[in-house]
């Protein structure tokens, strides 16, 4: 099952993806400072708030730590999956759901229904840290499920890209945040996106020479987003509802399109090549 | 470290789940949260030294 994954955020640098060998390394710090304030070492739900947003909206939206930090109204050191939610609905219209009486079951659930998942932990317990020491509370994204090991890909903002791993060490950091801040093991501290929708895993070269409505979502509840008469893209093909769907990926030579992410149907106008 | 491509091209999960799980979009909302991290208990910048220059 392929769906949209989404780019890797370091809270403390911006990352960029190095085709040839194949993964994300450091560039500039964030420096997200508000009134002489460095809120980069605070940020980590801030970063995964801004993976999720990009997890729910197919790659239609991609922010930064700042976009969402910015955008809520607490600013007296870390946040929570509520004021990413704030964040959310005040600048992008977007919904995170933070439902009440979650458990780590309920969450690895909302995994496997391609939900991508933003959750507090207590670090210090993380049996998998990526910095020492971690005697401090922190913020993972669970991105997926796999059945064949049961792992769970895990993005960490200390680090470059999500890992796999076991499900035994953030089952027992995200409960024990939960009963330190005073709930119990089966009601986390979560932020849950949207269901992604599978996409098809051919891959087309798709030409546009006349007018095609690009759209939020595929399938009938999304958005208009703009049009396009003549353009050349590379394109993920995939079935929604009972209908082709086309996902913008890239432009033909695989650079960035201000369309990335946007879905649109084909027409007489469209004409397309699997590559 | 996992594959950071944009799409999954393997198969993370052949197996969907049973209907019948909690749906977050219709579960009563939290009125409360947590902040992580609290001031003073803060990762620290680690540098960008763990790190590979991009090629030129």
């Amino acid at each position: 099952m392929a769906f949209h994954r989404p780019a890797p955020i370091n809270q403390f640098y911006r990352l960029d993806y190095d085709e040839t060998r194949d993964r994300y390394f450091k560039t500039t710090p964030w420096n997200n400072v508000v009134n002489g304030h460095d809120y980069d070492p605070e940020n980590c739900m801030a970063a995964e708030g801004a993976v999720a947003i990009d997890a729910h909206t197919g790659g239609r939206i991609t922010t930064s730590p700042a976009g969402i930090r910015n955008y809520q109204s607490d600013f007296k050191g870390g946040i929570g999956v509520d004021d990413v939610q704030d964040a959310w609905q005040r600048h992008f219209g977007e919904m995170l759901w933070t439902p009440r009486g979650f458990s780590w079951d309920d969450c690895v659930y909302a995994a496997r229904q391609r939900r991508h998942v933003a959750f507090a932990v207590d670090y210090s317990i993380y049996p998998y840290p990526l910095q020492t020491p971690h005697a401090f509370d922190h913020a993972l994204g669970m991105d997926a499920y796999r059945s064949s090991d049961s792992e769970v890909l895990i993005n960490d903002s200390l680090g470059t890209g999500a890992r796999w791993l076991p499900q035994s060490g953030n089952r027992k950091a995200a409960e024990a945040m939960a009963i330190r801040a005073g709930r119990s093991a089966g009601d986390l501290f979560v932020g849950i996106t949207a269901i992604r929708p599978l996409l098809g895993v051919t891959r087309y070269r798709v030409t546009i020479t006349g007018h095609v409505q690009l759209y939020t979502k595929p399938g009938g509840d999304g958005d208009e987003a703009g049009s396009v008469s003549l353009a050349t893209y590379l394109c993920d093909r995939s079935k929604v509802d009972g209908e082709w769907w086309y996902q913008v990926v890239s432009k033909a030579d695989g650079s960035k399109t201000a369309n990335r992410g946007k879905w649109f149907q084909p027409n007489r106008y469209v004409k397309a090549n699997l590559v | 470290m996992t594959d950071p491509t944009a799409y999954f091209d393997d198969q993370p999960d052949d197996d969907p789940p049973p209907p019948g799980g909690k749906d977050p979009e219709t579960s009563p909302p939290a009125t409360d949260s947590v902040k992580v991290p609290v001031p003073g208990a803060v990762p620290v910048d680690p540098g960008p030294e763990d790190e590979e220059e991009p090629n030129p």
